[in-house]
């Protein structure tokens, strides 16, 4: 794993932002991630990752729905009101069973891509990756 | 003309006798009448269903008592038109207009009308005393020559078995949710040691597999606490109460929640008033008790801070008090904090997950072991829950 990180992140360096209140599947997905040559930062809740995501401006940004403080809808409507937040990659990841909110989201026009996490890891690697614009691996 | 009148008279007599006689039949028929009408009455009276009869225009003709009550004593007084009667509101709470009662459409397509709890919209009516109760009805209009003679109503209260299926649903609803986080994580974290099996280093396979392990003992508890639910409402919960040293099961809890005790950095203190003797109570209940009322005081109190957990004997019963200087619970939502589902919106803003489970469990336990469990809390100062359960000698 470690020789292909470095290979990896040679030719990669995309900043990808986690926004997830579940700690074991930010950090996993942290892990994978960093292994790929993405810069890595995560936030446990729509407030944190707010600001992370105006600060830092990352490429993509990964985010769960359901989260204390402030959800990750109400968290995109804020990004996209602020300038720096209208053109960054967002991917929903969200383990709802009721699709409510994601509907809601839709309607809103405020997120590009919607993936469950019943997904597989290599899936979410894949999506942000073509959102990154860099190639397949 | 002497004999004439005689035999007038004879048969006056004998038409006298005939009238006395058919009399007599109309007093026994109509006796035997009023028998069998009251007999009928205190059989339908008996049955656990309404049932009443409206006439072709919609009005009332006939109610018994469960009707009566379902509905209001407005229903004892007959000939009134039934959708004033009986106010049908739709889920939403809106009211049925009286053209579209469903009465009045069997009436009008001289067709049978049923619905309940798995078929056909669902209506509720407000009860004498207010309450909005969930009904089922199969009205069924009798014909005569095909002709509208009587329609025939048999209603009936659903709203317990509607709460049932609604707890059911969303009980469904909360383990797909609670349990899918934990099972993402087994999925991502066995599929990355499967697919690099030589290139994760030796510690990172550990963090890991030690992610697996966590996530499954959630998933148990979770299983497990969906079950007692489950068990409780069916009345299958099997208890065996032995006598049990409290310290020593509170030692053994908290030990459990070393690790969130320690990464919030807060103190909890023990403390007997008196020396203790053992409750009498099932083991597993009160390590459920324990660990719900210890875990939220954890979880919902700011970093640094001290919970205290004190013991005293009174009389027959010990009490313990867990305080916490925590969110606390908001004053309008405290009525209902032992509710199945329910939640605080303080908690959910902290913890989105939880399933309102925990102190419903708490309280049902309490109530099987006679004991007693009640709470003082001021939001943002911090809540005390106290419980109280019988010693064992």
């Amino acid at each position: 794993m470690d020789q292909q990180n470095t290979s990896t992140v040679t030719s990669n360096n995309r900043k990808l932002l986690i926004v997830e209140d579940d700690k074991a599947l930010a950090d996993i997905l942290g892990d994978r991630f960093r292994s790929d040559g993405f810069k890595v930062e995560s936030a446990p809740d729509g407030k944190q990752g707010l600001k992370k995501a105006l600060d830092w401006l990352p490429d993509v940004i990964l985010l769960d729905i359901v989260m204390p403080e402030m959800d990750g809808i109400s968290m995109l409507r804020e990004l996209r009101a602020d300038d720096k937040g209208k053109e960054v990659q967002v991917i929903l990841l969200t383990n709802l069973s009721d699709s409510q909110k994601v509907y809601e989201a839709m309607s809103h026009n405020v997120f590009d891509y919607l993936i469950k996490s019943d997904w597989e890891i290599d899936d979410i690697v894949k999506e942000v990756r073509s959102k990154a614009k860099l190639p397949p691996r | 003309m002497g004999v004439d009148l005689d035999q007038s008279q004879l048969k006056i007599r004998g038409k006298v006798a005939e009238l006395e006689s058919s009399l007599q039949d109309l007093h026994t028929t109509n006796s035997t009448i009023a028998r069998e009408k009251a007999r009928v009455e205190a059989i339908l009276d008996s049955l656990g269903e309404g049932v009443l009869t409206v006439d072709s225009t919609g009005h009332t003709m006939y109610a018994n008592e469960p009707a009566i009550t379902l509905l209001g004593t407005q229903l004892r007084i007959l000939g009134q038109d039934i959708t004033k009667v009986m106010k049908l509101e739709d889920a939403k709470g809106d009211t049925v207009p009286a053209i579209v009662h469903p009465i009045h459409e069997a009436i009008r397509h001289k067709k049978r009308v049923a619905f309940g709890l798995t078929s056909g919209p669902a209506y509720f009516i407000a009860n004498p005393v207010g309450q909005r109760r969930r009904i089922s009805m199969t009205i069924t209009p009798v014909l005569h020559n095909k002709k509208l003679t009587v329609v025939v109503v048999i209603l009936r209260d659903i709203t317990d078995e509607n709460n049932m299926d609604r707890t059911k649903s969303e009980i469904v609803s909360i383990a797909s949710h609670q349990l899918r986080t934990p099972l993402t994580a087994v999925r991502w974290y066995s599929k990355e040691l499967i697919s690099h099996p030589d290139l994760l280093a030796h510690d990172k396979q550990l963090r890991y597999l030690t992610q697996i392990y966590n996530s499954s003992l959630h998933m148990v508890e979770t299983v497990n606490a969906l079950l007692n639910v489950s068990r409780i409402d069916l009345g299958t919960l099997r208890l065996e109460p032995t006598a049990i040293k409290l310290d020593e099961l509170l030692a053994e809890v908290l030990q459990e929640l070393n690790f969130e005790i320690a990464q919030k950095d807060l103190r909890v203190k023990v403390a007997s008033k008196s020396t203790i003797r053992p409750v009498m109570i099932d083991h597993n209940s009160l390590r459920i008790i324990l660990q719900n009322l210890l875990a939220n005081a954890v979880r919902y109190s700011p970093p640094g801070k001290d919970i205290d957990v004190v013991l005293e004997q009174q009389d027959n019963n010990v009490l313990v008090s867990i305080h916490d200087r925590g969110i606390g619970i908001p004053r309008s939502e405290q009525p209902k904090i032992f509710t199945k589902l329910f939640r605080a919106s303080n908690a959910q803003k902290i913890e989105p997950d939880g399933s309102g489970l925990g102190l419903y469990l708490v309280k049902a336990m309490i109530d099987r072991a006679n004991g007693r469990v009640w709470f003082e809390s001021t939001e943002r100062e911090g809540t005390t829950f106290y419980i109280v359960i019988p010693s064992a000698d």
